[in-house]
């Protein structure tokens, strides 16, 4: 029960930060679409969508919500804790994005045929 | 006389009555310097989050902003790791792998390193460090009362369980300033007593105040004096306690002083109202007080700063994870302001405290400082006691009090001003202000939030999200506009409901800005853009266009066809592409026609020269003949006349002969006198021809001056410049040849030459009168050049009109016609599109839009 309700407001809180005060704005450039562009080499036409900020702020908060939910109820000290966090997150981004930007490659590659 | 009594009776009461409330005020106000002072020590060592609840929050807090900064970190560096655009050396990933591992052992060392120095700052601040070397505490407090005070701080100290003497002493020197502060305006007046002339100025002033009785069964001077008793047993001999104990129930204002320094209470000079009354004290009035109230308030802004930058430090604690993580991504800056903001804030609290501890070791000193003024070979001696003894000025007691009163108050304005001077000295970003406003205006964030969710629910409309926004503002800017934003907006909202917005409208819109969509206006605009409309063909004509596969589409007439965005996007690159056709066309027409200029140009000169000979040719008494050459056939007579046969048939005699004549001469003879059979040789035409010829050969007409003339004047520039290209045969290839025509003044002729020598090979240009054409054949000067000119004009001609006709006239009108055609039918599109866009914009949508399209840019 900890654990979820943890995941349930880190998501709540992150993602309404995240996408309401930062990526809600148009001028915002998002890091997330400039890493899976150089990773999946969208073509140029490609352009960043607010679809794909909400999408990008939700997986971020999905992220941060299952980091900080097993951080926190595994209480470890402060040397484990946050090397752990690190190698996690490092894990979760790449996987995660991973899956997404493929998604997004699949969409890219539509357009351009049509 | 009367009225003077009962003035003098009124000021005398009136003096009484305001004395006494100023006493009453001076009372709390000099009592809050003391605890003010206290509760900057007490503050200067305060440090948030030392509780173990506050302890674990904030290592919570301070978890989940390592995971947040690690989160961006761990971004920074996929990014990087996959950039192929940047080539990172060795030595560059070597300082990123040294910068991440030093950060993490940084965060990691956080906790402790804030420890560490939270301690290193208590042991400097419960040792008096500072104090020690700024305000040696060697020079103990003597107020020359027979020991009392001395005595006092050694009973306190061992009243205050497990206190630090130097702690006691500390809060002593607060108490001190505000008493010596208070001395200046409360103090014996040195007529009514008698004393030693030569003690020094405290001497005297001691006797003095020892000297003036008060009491007061219920002063808390009392209560303390019987504890002190009873806590020590009554083994120290004191003369106060003695009096105590006695049950003499007077104290002396120099008792009141003392007991003020020690406990910082000065309610026990409330007792001496009757000897204020009676003059023996002297009492400045008001003036006390405002000088007490400014040295309150310059201590209760050190205590805010204090408090202040107690809170920072703990926030800097809390977020130091955030610049630490941002030093790997080469974000150094926000690191350095961060650890300058930290060791700013740090040392904060060391400059206020020296300054203070400066400020009170020259208060504690003033009677010194005084006394040193006082020498006898100071100025000041002299202007004050007028040559005499320092210690014999009796009455100017009242201004040397008053002198040390000021000397305070200008060591408080001193260190009002002092952390502007350390500014000015060693710039930082902690900027000290003298304004109240500036120190309270953090701390009315949570009024502010407060007023402002009240104020927003209200201005709202009841809104209590409008409340929420307000608060927010409230708590951002420890402002109140906030509330007039709500207002702006409730007028906004009501506005927007007046142009046709319903709730609901807003309500979609703001979900879909919410979840990244478009507003429905929008949405649907851009449905119109995309949607296909139905349009009729009303031209007559079927019109083609070439569809997005390439094929072609034909919309019949009077037929109706579905357009969609793409469809007129093709129609409109068929029609640049058909206008790109016609422009071509037009253009290759435009240079065939200048070509075609000079080779007209050469014919009419052709003509003008034949024009010219047939004229003379044909004008009656032409000097112009011809001969031409025929047979006459005879039969052969006999000298009777008779025709003579041979076999059977006439013999028939053939003789040549020739006929010499004008054109119209020949032509006569050859219709009229030629016999049938020899007329079908003689040719006319060819004739007429020779002697066009011969006339231009004739020496009378190469002196022709209509001739020269066409030939020096622009006919013969136009060949002269622009040549006449013909083609000619040089063994078997086929080459290029130009001639010109030049004319000779000198000798009246006009010549040609040939300016392309290489390809005639042993023609010299110019020396030449002699050219080949095409054929080979000689062209002879004049006439022959003339001719063969005109056939090359008239052949160039020919080509170019071939070339001409090869641009379709047809084509062109076709392209045209078509691209009005496809133009109609986008138009028709376009119509129908915009007056949706039209009926859209006109209908709620486009108010609701407006509506949420201000909301969502932050427009409150």
């Amino acid at each position: 029960m900890f654990v979820l309700i943890v995941f349930v407001i880190t998501f709540v809180i992150y993602f309404l930060v995240d996408y309401l005060f930062l990526k809600n704005s148009k001028k915002f450039k998002i890091d997330e679409f400039k890493y899976l562009k150089k990773r999946f080499n969208y073509s140029k036409n490609f352009k960043e969508t607010k679809t794909i900020k909400l999408t990008c702020s939700i997986l971020n908060a999905a992220i941060m919500g299952i980091i900080c939910a097993i951080i926190l109820y595994c209480n470890f000290n402060y040397i484990i804790s946050i090397p752990l966090a690190f190698i996690l997150i490092i894990l979760l981004i790449y996987s995660i994005y991973g899956i997404y930007g493929n998604i997004l490659k699949r969409i890219d590659e539509s357009e351009n045929k049509n | 006389m009367v009225n003077d009594s009962i003035i003098d009776f009124l000021w005398e009461n009136f003096t009484i009555i305001f004395k006494s409330m100023f006493l009453a005020i001076d009372q709390q106000v000099y009592g809050i310097i003391s605890l003010l002072y206290q509760k900057f020590i007490v503050l200067a060592s305060l440090r948030i989050g030392n509780d173990s609840m506050f302890q674990t929050f904030a290592d919570s807090i301070y978890t989940l902003i390592v995971i947040f900064a690690l989160f961006l970190l761990a971004y920074s560096l996929l990014k990087n790791m996959i950039n192929a655009d940047i080539k990172k050396s060795g030595s560059e990933i070597k300082e990123l792998i040294i910068n991440t591992i030093t950060s993490i052992v940084l965060v990691l060392a956080v906790p402790t390193v804030f420890q560490f120095i939270y301690g290193a700052q208590n042991a400097i601040l419960k040792h008096n460090v500072i104090g020690r070397i700024v305000s040696p505490m060697t020079k103990n407090i003597d107020f020359k009362s027979d020991g009392i005070l001395a005595n006092c701080l050694d009973v306190e100290n061992q009243t205050d369980d497990g206190e630090d003497q130097d702690e006691v002493k500390l809060r002593c020197y607060g108490n001190m300033a505000s008493v010596i502060m208070f001395q200046g305006f409360f103090h014996p007046n040195m007529q009514y007593f008698e004393t030693d002339s030569n003690a020094s100025f405290s001497d005297q002033f001691a006797a003095a105040a020892q000297q003036i009785t008060a009491y007061d069964s219920n002063s808390p001077f009392w209560d303390f004096m019987r504890v002190l008793n009873k806590a020590t047993g009554g083994t120290i001999i004191i003369d106060i306690i003695s009096k105590v104990v006695n049950s003499t129930s007077e104290i002396t204002l120099a008792d009141a002083y003392n007991y003020a320094i020690v406990r910082g209470d000065f309610r026990s000079f409330s007792g001496f109202q009757s000897a204020i009354i009676e003059g023996r004290i002297d009492y400045t009035w008001g003036v006390s007080t405002l000088a007490g109230i400014f040295a309150a308030y310059v201590l209760f802004l050190y205590c805010l700063d204090v408090a202040v930058r107690a809170i920072k430090l703990a926030f800097y604690q809390i977020i130091a994870p955030i610049p630490i993580m941002l030093r790997i991504t080469k974000k150094k800056d926000i690191f350095n302001n961060w650890l300058g903001a930290v060791t700013r804030c740090y040392l904060e609290v060391f400059t206020r405290l020296i300054v203070l501890y400066f400020g009170m070791y020259l208060i504690s000193n003033v009677f010194a400082l005084l006394f040193e003024a006082l020498d006898s070979n100071n100025i000041a001696y002299n202007i004050w006691s007028g040559g005499r003894s320092a210690f014999d000025i009796g009455g100017k007691l009242s201004l040397w009090l008053l002198v040390k009163a000021n000397i305070v108050l200008a060591v408080f304005a001193f260190m009002k001003k002092a952390p502007e001077i350390v500014q000015e000295i060693f710039p930082s970003k902690n900027k000290f202000s003298l304004k109240l406003w500036d120190h309270l205006k953090d701390g009315l964030a949570i009024p502010a939030t407060a007023a402002g969710f009240v104020g927003g629910t209200i201005a709202g409309g009841g809104n209590p999200l409008a409340g929420f926004r307000a608060a927010k503002k409230g708590w951002n800017d420890s402002s109140l506009k906030g509330i007039g934003s709500e207002f702006k907006r409730r007028q906004d909202y009501l506005d927007a409901v007046q142009k046709g917005v319903t709730p609901k409208d807003m309500f979609i819109d703001k979900a879909r800005g919410m979840v990244g969509l478009d507003s429905q206006a929008d949405e649907r605009l851009r449905t119109i853009d995309k949607q296909a409309e139905s349009v009729k063909n009303e031209t007559g004509r079927d019109i083609k266009y070439t569809g997005s596969d390439g094929k072609t589409k034909v919309v019949s007439a009077n037929s109706s066809v579905d357009l969609d965005k793409s469809d007129v996007e093709l129609m409109e690159v068929q029609i640049a592409d058909n206008k790109r056709k016609v422009v071509a066309s037009n253009n290759k027409k435009v240079a065939i026609d200048k070509k075609m200029e000079t080779g007209n140009a050469q014919i009419q000169w052709k003509s003008n020269v034949k024009s010219e000979a047939e004229k003379k040719i044909d004008e009656e008494g032409s000097k112009i003949t011809h001969t031409i050459s025929y047979v006459q056939h005879e039969y052969k007579r006999d000298s009777n006349g008779e025709i003579i046969n041979q076999n059977g048939a006439p013999v028939v005699i053939s003789t040549p002969k020739e006929f010499t004549g004008t054109y119209a001469q020949i032509n006569e003879f050859v219709m009229h006198d030629l016999p049938p059979e020899e007329r079908k040789n003689i040719k006319l035409n060819d004739i007429r021809d020779e002697m066009i010829k011969k006339y231009v050969r004739d020496e009378n007409a190469k002196s022709n001056t209509k001739i020269q003339t066409d030939i020096e004047s622009g006919y013969r520039s136009i060949i002269n410049n622009q040549g006449f290209k013909f083609k000619f045969k040089d063994g078997n290839q086929i080459k290029d040849g130009i001639i010109t025509v030049t004319y000779d003044a000198s000798t009246n002729k006009y010549e040609t030459r040939r300016s392309e020598i290489d390809s005639l090979g042993n023609i010299i240009a110019g020396t030449t009168r002699e050219i080949t054409d095409d054929k080979g054949n000689v062209l002879t000067e004049d006439y022959d050049i003339i001719d063969t000119i005109d056939k090359i004009a008239k052949s160039s001609n020919n080509i170019y009109r071939l070339e001409k006709q090869d641009i379709d006239e047809k084509e062109i009108q076709g392209l045209l016609t078509q691209n009005s055609d496809l133009q109609s039918l986008i138009d028709s599109v376009n119509d129908i599109k915009e007056a949706e866009r039209k009926s859209v914009r006109q209908r709620q949508l486009e108010a609701s839009k407006a509506y949420t399209a201000k909301r969502n840019n932050g427009g409150n």
